[in-house]
């Protein structure tokens, strides 16, 4: 007999030949490394205790073996003669015990079934559940991705339209700027061709003689006209209503913006030859003059408001005086003057008056409240703003609840310190008085 | 002799057991015996009488027919009846491969194995449906032994069910064993075989109809081997209605059998019936029931049994010339042929009487 492992025993066919394909495709397929592993190699992993393997293996044992009844037993007997006597004699034993016992095994084993099978229906539930739950996870980690690509495209288009919204502004923005520049430098380059200012016999602008241009200085120091005109949104509603306000050195315009945003007729005067120009190239009806001769050509009783914004401090006193009897014998009865300026009793901004070399003296708010009385407006009122933050402001202590009376006093004596201290250096940077004919 | 009766522990349809007691009891009835089925666990769907019935039934001119494969009270009920006996002993499965499995069964399997011994002066006649029985029947001591190879009706194999053949019949290979789901059919040699076949042909899959009754445990361990070994294609079809059975037939490309013990194995028989080239490991019943045809192996080296299923299904010579034999083979275990061989046995009683 061959040592072939097969046995086919039909002389048709050469066992011998199948036998030798077989191992030259083991050897072709062993090196092409086709084959897998040992199937015995690959040991069963290693389930932790009480892990779904061995619940499956018991779950299984449980079902083969729940019935503990034992049904084999049979009484005989192969004696011929006795053996009937020894027969009924174990049948009535056995009977008597199987009285006693057999309920109580067959109770257990229905226990058992019954056990059996609400284990194996937990068990089916459960991975049932536990198929459901790897379904579930499927779909949510489909949708997360889903969900995803699509977040991140509308994300994109979102980011994409906010990026082009921000370049157009900034592009806008620099688009203003330059043309302010550029309408600057054109009329800088006027202004050098003809030799010299304005031929009209105005007074000196203040800063005349100075070699500054104050355009290009209020547009470093004194702020955005943005900001200028929030500040000054706070003056609006002495001229609600109104039709003819003039705006005393108006500037680059702020005021009378805000008042052509509100529907209040206004225009303004200023000596800076660039402001008004700059006033005029964006619509606003502003005079190159003098405030004293302009308000002396206007006809009494005209005006119903007047706005001095930070004007004040660049005058001489006999001037000022001179321009408030003046503003009140043009002002109609019952309209209002406002005069802002900077506050000089808070050390802060009394310090910084200086940046502007065209200040001649900061006025004390008693002043001007009483040069506005002395020429006959009424109702005068001072309001304080553009305070200090509280951050750049000396810092009260907190009074906790819990500290001792004594303590308690020193610190409320310190606070009450903290305050008036605050209040001398750190106080409103600008102050207006509103007066009203 | 008037009366010809079957006996046996349990009656149930679909069993290849079950079906011979049917159909021997029809023929005994039309011969003309006064013939019924005596069992202690009947089925509900078929019709028995309960085996302590035969108490009033017995008689020493009958002929009893004792069908015994596991141990039961049946063995004992018998032991002291006057009736002449034959016995047809369908072998029993050693207890030891229920090691763990199932200690009922094993417990009734070695009672059946003790009863096989005790039982050897009861009977005129033990028959065996596989010379392997037989010669077990003569080691237990039995004084008369004979062969009848299993009734089995092949003209009730026509039907099938054509949804399972349509889905299977798609080019890829299929491989096919049939059997109860029981340690000692050792379904992980079949899959183990499959592992490599797959890597040679992945356009494969293995067929297992069978139930699982009572080995669960043995299941489990076969469901976690294809886990590990990460399988696909494996079929646990469990039990499968008649027709669908002949329908996995018809779309087999062979037929593989591991088993290590089978007292007559009807599904190699089933296989001639349907030309699926058999490859059967060398075992218990399994070379006598092949005889001369299929293929039987020797070492169950899954290497070699792989790269022999991809021969045998890529070569339609030896394909053709393997079902040209086992159809040769199958011709012992017509119907016809075996229900002559009844006939004359039980004609053999009469003469004696």
């Amino acid at each position: 007999m061959s040592d072939t492992p097969f046995e086919i025993k039909d002389d048709e066919i050469n066992v011998e030949e199948i036998m030798e394909k077989i191992r030259e495709n083991i050897r072709r397929r062993k090196e092409a490394g086709v084959y897998p592993p040992d199937p015995d190699s690959l040991a069963a992993p290693q389930a932790p205790a009480g892990s779904s393997t061995d619940i499956a293996r018991d779950l299984a044992y449980l079902s083969g073996n729940w019935d503990i009844q034992n049904r084999s037993y049979f009484i005989s007997s192969h004696r011929p003669v006795a053996g009937k006597v020894l027969v009924k004699g174990r049948e009535l034993v056995h009977g008597e015990v199987r009285r006693y016992v057999d309920p109580v095994i067959w109770k257990q084993a229905e226990f058992n079934r019954a056990t059996g099978r609400v284990l194996e229906e937990v068990a089916r539930q459960v991975s049932g559940v536990e198929s459901l739950r790897e379904q579930i996870r499927d779909e949510v980690t489909e949708l997360a991705a889903q969900l995803k690509a699509e977040i991140s495209e509308e994300v994109g288009a979102q980011v994409r339209a906010e990026v082009a919204k921000q370049v157009q502004s900034a592009l806008l923005a620099m688009d203003t700027d330059i043309e302010n520049r550029a309408w600057l430098a054109k009329v800088l380059e006027g202004r050098v061709l003809r030799g010299a200012p304005g031929e009209a016999e105005l007074p000196d602008s203040p800063s005349a003689g100075t070699g500054l241009n104050y355009f290009v200085f209020e547009d470093q120091f004194r702020g955005s006209r943005e900001e200028i005109k929030e500040r000054q949104r706070a003056f609006v509603r002495y001229f609600e209503g109104c039709s003819n306000v003039l705006d005393i050195g108006c500037g680059r315009g702020e005021f009378l913006e805000l008042m052509r945003d509100e529907g209040i007729g206004a225009r303004g005067v200023d000596l800076d030859e660039t402001m008004v120009e700059f006033c005029r190239s964006r619509g606003l009806a502003v005079e190159l003059n003098d405030a004293v001769s302009y308000l002396e050509q206007l006809e009494d009783e005209s005006l119903d408001g007047v706005f001095i914004d930070q004007v004040v401090e660049h005058l001489e006193p006999a001037y000022l005086v001179r321009l408030l009897e003046l503003c009140y014998r043009k002002m109609k009865f019952g309209y209002h003057i406002v005069a802002e300026t900077v506050n000089p009793l808070s050390f802060v901004s009394f310090a910084n008056f200086y940046i502007d070399m065209t200040h001649v003296r900061p006025v004390h708010p008693e002043t001007l409240k009483f040069l506005l009385g002395a020429v006959g407006f009424r109702e005068i009122e001072a309001q304080f703003s553009s305070p200090v933050p509280d951050e750049a402001r000396l810092r009260r202590l907190p009074v906790d609840e819990g500290i001792g009376e004594a303590e308690r006093l020193h610190v409320e004596a310190y606070n009450r310190n903290v305050d008036l201290l605050n209040g001398t250096l750190y106080g409103a940077q600008d102050y207006a008085i509103i007066g009203k004919k | 002799m008037k009366k010809v009766h079957q006996i046996l522990p349990s009656l149930a349809p679909g069993d290849a057991i079950g079906n011979e007691v049917l159909l021997m009891r029809d023929l005994l009835r039309s011969w003309g015996y006064e013939s019924d089925i005596f069992a202690q666990h009947i089925h509900p769907d078929v019709q028995a009488r309960p085996y302590k019935e035969y108490e009033l039934e017995s008689s020493p001119q009958n002929l009893l027919i004792y069908h015994f494969s596991i141990g039961s009270e049946v063995s004992n009920f018998i032991k002291g009846l006057p009736d002449r006996k034959i016995m047809i002993y369908h072998n029993i499965t050693p207890p030891h491969f229920f090691r763990g499995i199932n200690d009922n069964l094993m417990f009734l399997l070695d009672e059946g194995r003790k009863e096989l011994g005790s039982l050897s002066r009861e009977f005129d006649l033990a028959l065996a449906d596989s010379e392997y029985n037989r010669i077990e029947l003569e080691g237990a001591g039995y004084p008369e032994t004979g062969l009848l190879p299993l009734l089995i009706d092949f003209s009730k194999y026509q039907s099938f069910n054509p949804d399972i053949v349509e889905k299977y019949s798609d080019g890829r290979v299929n491989i096919l064993f049939v059997g109860r789901i029981s340690p000692n059919k050792k379904h992980e040699d079949i899959i183990k075989t499959f592992y490599y076949y797959k890597c040679i042909n992945p356009k494969a899959r293995l067929l297992l109809p069978g139930g699982y009754d009572g080995c669960e445990l043995y299941f489990q361990s076969l469901r976690s081997l294809v886990q590990r070994l990460g399988l696909s294609d494996v079929y646990f079809l469990e039990k499968v209605p008649f027709k669908d059975l002949v329908s996995y037939y018809m779309v087999s490309d062979v037929f593989l059998c591991m088993s290590e013990h089978e007292g007559f194995n009807v599904p190699l028989v089933e296989s001639m019936f349907f030309d699926v080239p058999i490859i059967a490991y060398n075992s218990s019943a399994i070379p006598y029931t092949l005889g001369d045809a299929g293929i039987l192996v020797k070492s169950k080296r899954y290497v070699e049994i792989a790269e022999l299923i991809n021969l045998i299904v890529g070569d339609p010579d030896i394909r053709g010339k393997l079902v040209h034999r086992q159809k040769e083979r199958f011709q012992a275990f017509k119907y016809d042929t075996i229900v002559k061989q009844f006939y004359s046995i039980i004609k053999g009683f009469e003469r004696n009487d």
